[in-house]
């Protein structure tokens, strides 16, 4: 080899070596950072934030004054995506509107997408019932974005010191992104991000969403699942605690008979990770509910009792 | 450790050892040039497969 085909060599080996120490020295000063990184995201050890959280002062939950449902969920907390879903014509709203009667103290604001808030209004005052009371805006953006809502949230808070925020319906919010990045996007992603959004304002700001969502059309005369929770995984996923709720109904000759009895049941609870079902009662003449919890027992006996038998059957 | 403080020192000592190598070729100094060699492929070696992890003084990193 001749010397020039040599320096020719050592030029080539030196321009990658030179390039691997560039990126070594970059990770290297990276490195020698985040040892000494100090700042907000900083990691800390599990018993430093157990200690954190033992001197910070104890959290109120705000119960629902449904003593059997304040057992199972302990109350709703701030900072809470909760989402409320149901078939259309199970009391969704009705039963959103007596939480918001039920957390007058926490100065709730309703994002009435479905019904207009003087729908609200009007036909609590037509059918005789109790209007509970509650921020809504005077008129609605013709798009409803994450950003609009935490406009109003913030609204809220600034001047009512707003702490609940109830939402009907998901359906309804259109987000397409800050810059319309989610349009070529399918619903699943779009509701996903909306999911995101919200579980951030409630973060954000510290208030409790109830969210209302639709689910998908299944066997009306039975209670329904999670699966039934329509168009995106992340809807649930996001979600501090799911309820579903269930009008009590019956098919009689073809036609269904709707009670005013609702099943209310928790199917995920992120805090305390309880789940259980209660049952409620309306009362045509206030618009409000009530406990009444013995028919959904001899629902869970009666549904105990047929798995049994198939069991049986099964282990013959 | 993502990177070794040791290995990054090696790495800069090699690039400059390569670039010394080349002057030394450049002027006619072959003698030095592949005593240079030697080091230069040693220390290449060195970097390839040495475990610096095993230099690094751990008590300094343990939790708390």
């Amino acid at each position: 080899m001749s010397a020039e085909q040599i320096i020719k060599r050592i030029q080539a080996e030196r321009k990658t070596v030179n390039a691997e120490l560039y990126n070594a020295e970059g990770l290297l000063r990276l490195q020698e950072t985040m040892s000494a990184y100090e700042g907000e995201y900083r990691l800390i050890w599990s018993d430093e934030l157990l200690k954190e959280l033992e001197n910070r002062p104890k959290e109120s939950l705000h119960a629902t004054g449904l003593s059997i449902l304040d057992d199972v969920i302990g109350g709703f907390k701030e900072q809470q995506l909760i989402t409320i879903g149901g078939h259309t014509a199970h009391g969704k709203t009705q039963f959103g509107l007596f939480l918001v009667e039920q957390y007058e103290k926490l100065n709730p604001l309703i994002i009435p997408l479905e019904q207009s808030n003087e729908e609200l209004v009007m036909q609590r005052r037509d059918n005789g019932y109790s209007i509970p009371k509650f921020l809504s805006p005077r008129s609605l953006a013709a798009r409803v974005t994450c950003d609009w809502i935490e406009e109003r949230v913030v609204e809220g808070i600034a001047k009512h010191n707003t702490k609940l925020v109830l939402i009907d319906h998901l359906g309804y919010i259109n987000d397409f992104g800050k810059e319309g990045e989610f349009k070529g996007e399918n619903t699943a992603y779009r509701i996903g991000q909306v999911m995101k959004g919200l579980k951030n304002i409630a973060k954000k700001w510290n208030v409790i969403i109830l969210l209302l969502v639709h689910i998908s059309q299944h066997d009306e005369g039975k209670p329904p699942s999670l699966e039934a929770v329509k168009n995106s995984s992340d809807i649930i996923q996001e979600s501090d605690m799911v309820i579903l709720i269930w009008r009590k109904n019956t098919l009689k000759k073809k036609v269904r008979v709707y009670e005013d009895k609702m099943l209310v049941s928790i199917q995920k609870n992120r805090r305390t990770g309880k789940n259980g079902s209660i049952g409620l009662a309306f009362d045509k003449l206030t618009g409000r509910y009530y406990e009444e919890n013995d028919w959904v027992k001899s629902m869970e006996e009666s549904a105990r009792q047929s798995v049994e038998a198939e069991d049986m059957f099964d282990s013959l | 450790m993502i990177t070794h403080p040791q290995k990054v020192e090696d790495m800069r000592e090699r690039a400059t050892l390569l670039n010394d190598m080349e002057q030394d070729l450049l002027a006619g100094r072959t003698k030095t040039a592949q005593a240079l060699g030697w080091y230069t492929n040693w220390l290449a070696q060195k970097i390839k497969k040495h475990d610096y992890s095993k230099d690094f003084p751990t008590e300094n990193y343990s939790p708390q």
